[in-house]
This record gives C-alpha cells, structure tokens and sequence, in this order.
C-alpha cells in the first residue's frame, strides 16, 4: 500500500511537467486567494510598465505556470501582448486549455488576468520582434486572420510538425512563422501546413522533453497529453519534440527577428 | 449616523468561475458587478454611465478605508448582495456579486473586510479571500477576459 502511494506520488510529481509545458489554466470556483490577487495585481503593472518602455505596438509574452527545470526549460506558456487591440491597451491574445481537458480556447484578457492562473512565480518574459514582423502580427490580429489559425484540440506536448493538435506556444509560433512568410503575389498564407513549412524552411529547433516509461503511462490518463501525433522513434526513445517558449525565441534570434528581450521580475 | 456617498458607482470585476458549461481558464472570466454607495443603483447599471471623475473620487475615497465589516449579507436566485460599513466614517458600500463566488457561504454580519490598495486596483479582502477587485479607472483594462472562440 505504502509502495502504491509513493509510486502515485512519483507520477504525479513528474507529471506536473508535461503538463504545464504550455498553457494550462486555473478552473477552480470561488474566489481565489487575496495574496495571489494582490501579487498578479503588482505583476501586472510590472508588466504593462516593461511593455509601455520597449516602445513596441506587440510583443510575446510569456510566464512560468510550473517547474519545468528538469526539461532544462523556465517558461511555459506564451502569448501576444497588443497594445493597440480595439478591446483595451496591452490585451493579451493567446490560447488556453480547458482545464486539463482535450481542447483550447482563444482569448482576449487583460495583462492581470496573465497571471491569475495559479503560476508557479510572477516573473514574466517580454519578448520584442523585429518592428516589421511586430507590424505583420499586428496585422493578422486584426484582421482575424490570427484567429482563423487556432485549433482546438489541444496537447500539452504537441509535436511541432504536426497539425493535429495545438497548445498556446505553437499558437504563437505558427503566427509568427506566417506573419514572417514572403507573399509570393498572391494572398498571404493562413494554414497551418503553411506555418510548418515555414517553420521547417526556416530551421526551428523544437525543444526535447524527456518521458520516461511510467509517466508515459500516467500521461496516457490524461486528455490533454496526447503522444500519438509524434513520430513513432520518438516513443521507442522517451524523446518528444515540443514547442517551448525557450525555442521561440531562439528561432526569433537565429532569423534575425528578436529586436529585445526583457525578463520583469516578480 | 449612516451617510451614503453620493450616488457614484465604481466598475469592479468580480472573480467569477466560468460557468458550468464552458469550464475554461477564465476563473477571472469576469461578471461585472458593481460597488456603489447609492443604494438606487442597481446590477446591471453600466460603469460607462458614471463620469471618469466620479469613477476616481470614488476610487480614492475607497482606498483611503482601511477596513469594513459587513452590515448584511443575503442571496436571492444567483446574485448575492453584501453590505459593507466603514466602522470610523459610517459611509455604507453595496457589494453585488455572484453567489457561486461565495462557495455557498455568505460572509457573516460583522465579518471583516481588509481594504489593500495596489497600484492597479483595490482589494477587497475576507478571510483571505478576494471577495473583489476594484480597479483603478485609468487602470480598467488589467483585468478583463473574453473567450474570442
């Protein structure tokens, strides 16, 4: 008996990882704590003072949901920071699971809300595209053509290569990969195919996590992480291939498109 | 004596969990409920109709308590309205929120309620639980939240 609580414990202790590698959100009812309201408040305005200085109209934003360290990884979930969204200064636009159920939602919230999910700390990365690409975002925001690319199904640990799922960091990803497509004489492309060509043309390195056999197996319990979209040798080896906030940036820089980078203690 | 301020509303976001049926990540997901000192007004009055002035006398007035203690509490179907006293000035604040943020438990008369001031808004605390968030006027775009699909 004692055996079955420890190895319950171990898996759900390694689980908690995978899990939170994008973004997950808090679901439960009732009011939340006073003191992470008052934190998230102070965070907030940390935050909005950051962006207001970098003096750019977008910016990727990301905050750390969980420990995610063992993955050699800080952040784990992204999402756009508009300044000028119809909706309200610095509103946050990114895709959120439903509570650790099988799909996402997209939303527009405000930078407070950014942390009012349960996260592990109130540091927040602030990332600053190069001004053409902020403006290209900016532009598939509000055209809809941003929206037009969310998916719902939803895996944590989404293969990056894949269309079947998508979580909140290959979100931003696939927009970014889109807003940076040449237009070759025709209407910008909008598709996800479209967006992982391009991610591929352009040399994306996914991060890789590693699963071990029994929280494959724990994981397996879980709707929102699914393993079947990735290559098959990535099973035999306990490796997957994953979309980190990490790896965005290192793509942003590598092309040329990472004008600014601010970590906003908490 | 019991004085009302005189008849402003102060925008404030409630921390309401997504409804059943769309158990999301919008814990903040936001009824928008309404403090006000003027008993005329009513859930459903728009902030909008309350001038940026007013919105940042009352905002101010509020920060400057340092604590409330409830007067009364009840519910009626899924609104629940608590009446706030600040004991030193006698000034009463209307508190309408959702019932399920209560988690079945109104607050008990005489319950107190801790007033924290924060850059962006103020807090209104009850044993360790934000019963609401009242933001700061130039800072109402902070705590919002949509599901766009």
């Amino acid at each position: 008996m004692q055996s079955a609580s420890a190895l319950a414990l171990a898996a759900a202790l390694v689980l908690a990882a995978p899990a939170a590698l994008a973004g997950e959100a808090r679901c439960a009812t009732g009011a939340p704590a006073s003191a992470k309201v008052e934190r998230a408040a102070v965070a907030s305005v940390r935050l909005e003072r950051a962006l207001d200085e970098s003096g750019t109209a977008l910016a990727l934003i990301a905050r750390i949901g969980a420990d995610v360290s063992r993955h050699g990884l800080r952040y784990t979930h992204a999402g756009f920071a508009w300044r000028d969204d119809p909706a309200g200064r610095w509103t946050v636009r990114h895709t959120l699971n439903d509570c650790g159920g099988a799909s996402s939602r997209l939303y527009s919230q405000g930078l407070m809300n950014f942390f009012l999910d349960d996260p592990l700390s109130y540091e927040a990365l602030v990332l600053v595209p190069h001004p053409t690409l902020a403006a290209r975002v900016v532009e598939r925001l509000r055209s809809g053509a941003s929206e037009a690319l969310h998916v719902p199904a939803y895996s944590s640990i989404a293969y990056p290569f894949a269309a079947r799922y998508q979580n909140s960091n290959q979100y931003v990803l696939e927009n970014l990969a889109l807003a940076r497509a040449p237009q070759a004489g025709r209407a910008r492309p909008n598709t996800r195919a479209e967006a992982i060509a391009e991610l591929r043309q352009s040399s994306y390195a996914p991060s890789t996590i590693r699963v071990g056999a029994l929280e494959r197996i724990g994981a397996g319990t879980r709707p929102n992480i699914r393993f079947d979209d990735h290559p098959r040798e990535a099973d035999g080896g306990g490796r997957y291939d994953v979309v980190s906030v990490e790896s965005i940036e290192v793509w942003l820089a590598r092309n040329g498109l990472l004008a600014a980078r601010r970590v906003v203690p908490p | 004596m019991t004085r009302t301020m005189r008849g402003t509303v102060l925008a404030l976001v409630g921390f309401a969990a997504a409804p059943a049926q769309a158990q999301d990540s919008a814990m903040t997901s936001a009824a928008l409920v309404y403090l006000s000192a003027s008993p005329s007004l009513r859930l459903g009055e728009g902030s909008a109709a309350l001038s940026r002035e007013a919105a940042e006398a009352a905002s101010a007035s509020l920060r400057q308590v340092g604590k409330l203690v409830v007067a009364s509490a009840s519910a009626a179907g899924e609104v629940a309205t608590i009446v706030l006293r600040d004991a030193a000035t006698f000034v009463v604040y209307s508190l309408t929120l959702p019932v399920r943020l209560l988690d079945g438990r109104l607050p008990a008369p005489g319950a107190q309620v801790r007033v924290v001031p924060t850059e962006a808004g103020t807090l209104l605390d009850c044993e360790g639980r934000a019963l609401a968030f009242v933001l700061t006027p130039r800072r109402d775009h902070l705590l919002r939240s949509h599901a766009i699909r």
